[in-house]
């Protein structure tokens, strides 16, 4: 390998994502791909990638790396905590852009500490970080343990030739930071007429457990609304990255992209895309409210 | 030969609805009558549902209805015939005994009952396209574990309530365990990775 990056530290989990396996459901395979899926693709397109180029997910900061060749970087998703050298990333104004740019020399050190706000970073590389794809992707998927492994120290990633790929114009899409205020929209979902009042669904202010991961995100109630939860055992039904279950215990659970293939608890409502990328900045603590789309 | 003419459809997410049938063999039959006739954009099995998504510019709603008539039109599809795989099972899992208990009858009679029966696969899902099978023998329903193990090893070969399944890796699991096999039934390498594909046939024989 002769151009890449060579890992010191993969801090708490550092992972290759691309777009994914959308056909992986038709043939019992997670999805996976970017959890963040609108940051992973604004990096890509700040470095002149390709849509399909693989990029670096960083849970939580702790990322330590140093360049083996000349390469151009971007930083997006998680807020804060990028360095070059030491030196962070000059913040231009703090209401615009929070994506990073870097250009590094060999023996440069990217680090990617703990961000101010969000939880995962997404690091881009002119060319796109290269590894044996799997089942058509270089994500790596922590349900089914399949596509390139998590990164630890020592690992050196490589860099391929995504760039080819690249549109040959193309408008880069806003940076705006994420609304975190905002409701998230629930659609319709097979199980929502047994919930015993849909309104009180969204009344209520939800808290994002510690059990949050790429394969879903538990919630927990707020104190004043007791957990109300469905029968579970149902018939398995085919599920995907956004459905919102509620077991019997009713601490609703948010599937992420590597969620299994099929469920058996009831599906009470479903987020679209915009929503399950601001899902995967929200933290463990952080509440989250739900407006139903119009019908 | 079997109708598919009673559904439930139900609006799942923003582009997507759930066609759910009385039978899961007949939804594996609409499944095959709705891509026949390029109903839908693509076509998901769940046990007894299919997961339909709209094609562009289409609604919930024109969907819906597509799949109704095609329903109502189809008095019976020969369901596509499917391979048969037999599959060498080593009896000594860690709940066959339990399973025996709950059954009335004995260790061995469990293993012989469970490989009397020709199983269906109803769908694929979970991970690493994990089989669900019907045709479980009723005497042999049990609930699933009230609690799951955190680990079940790679090729555990298990039942709960009217399903049976063979586990592609190591997972977690809260079905009953029977024996195992050593036959690979993922294999990355390949194209549709799993051994199984929906429709096809399996038989258990002793190891």
């Amino acid at each position: 390998v002769t151009l890449g990056l060579r890992v010191e530290r993969a801090g708490v989990l550092s992972l290759l994502q691309d777009l994914g396996r959308p056909h992986g459901p038709d043939v019992g395979v997670s999805v996976s791909g970017a959890f963040d899926l609108r940051s992973a693709q604004a990096a890509n397109r700040l470095v002149g990638n390709g849509s399909d180029a693989a990029c670096i997910e960083v849970l939580l900061g702790g990322f330590r790396a140093v360049a083996i060749s000349s390469l151009h970087l971007a930083v997006t998703g998680a807020h804060g905590g990028v360095s070059v050298n030491g030196d962070p990333a000059h913040d231009y104004s703090s209401s615009t852009g929070r994506a990073v740019v870097a250009h590094l020399q060999p023996g440069d050190l990217l680090a990617v500490a703990r961000p101010r706000e969000g939880l995962r970073a997404y690091i881009a590389v002119r060319g796109g970080f290269d590894a044996l794809p799997v089942l058509g992707s270089r994500s790596h998927d922590t349900l089914g343990r399949l596509g390139p492994p998590p990164l630890r120290s020592e690992h050196i990633v490589a860099v391929g030739s995504a760039f080819e790929r690249a549109p040959a114009i193309a408008t880069q899409p806003s940076m705006e930071p994420v609304r975190r205020d905002e409701p998230l929209t629930l659609f319709v979902g097979p199980h929502t007429n047994q919930l015993a009042a849909q309104g009180d669904f969204a009344r209520h202010v939800w808290t994002v457990d510690t059990r949050a991961n790429r394969v879903g995100v538990r919630l927990n109630p707020s104190a004043d609304a007791p957990p109300v939860g469905l029968p579970g055992n149902l018939a398995s039904i085919p599920v995907f990255p956004g459905c919102i279950q509620l077991p019997p215990d009713g601490h609703p659970i948010i599937l992420g992209p590597d969620a299994g293939t099929t469920g058996g608890y009831a599906v009470i409502g479903v987020l679209a895309r915009p929503d399950l990328d601001r899902l995967a900045q929200t933290r463990p603590g952080e509440h989250l409210r739900f407006r139903w789309a119009a019908t | 030969v079997t109708t598919v003419r009673e559904v439930h459809i139900r609006a799942y997410g923003p582009g997507a609805v759930l066609v759910e049938t009385t039978h899961g063999d007949r939804a594996r039959s609409l499944a095959d009558v709705l891509r026949a006739q390029s109903i839908g954009a693509s076509h998901r099995l769940g046990w007894s549902s299919v997961l339909v998504s709209v094609r562009d510019g289409e609604s919930l709603a024109e969907l819906g209805d597509a799949i109704r008539r095609a329903a109502a039109s189809s008095e019976s599809v020969a369901a596509a015939a499917g391979r048969t795989h037999v599959i060498p099972v080593r009896y000594d899992g860690a709940d066959l005994h339990d399973v025996a208990l709950a059954s009335g009858c004995t260790d061995d009679e469990v293993v012989s009952i469970h490989t009397a029966a020709t199983y269906t696969v109803r769908c694929l899902g979970f991970t690493r396209a994990f089989p669900y099978l019907s045709g479980l023998d009723p005497r042999l329903h049990v609930e699933r574990r009230s609690t799951s193990r955190a680990s079940v090893p790679a090729g555990s070969v298990a039942i709960a309530a009217d399903q049976a399944g063979i586990y592609p890796i190591q997972s977690p699991g809260g079905w009953h365990l029977l024996g195992s096999t050593t036959t690979t039934v993922f294999d990355e390498s390949r194209n549709p990775p799993g051994l199984f594909r929906p429709g096809d046939l399996v038989r258990f024989e002793v190891l």
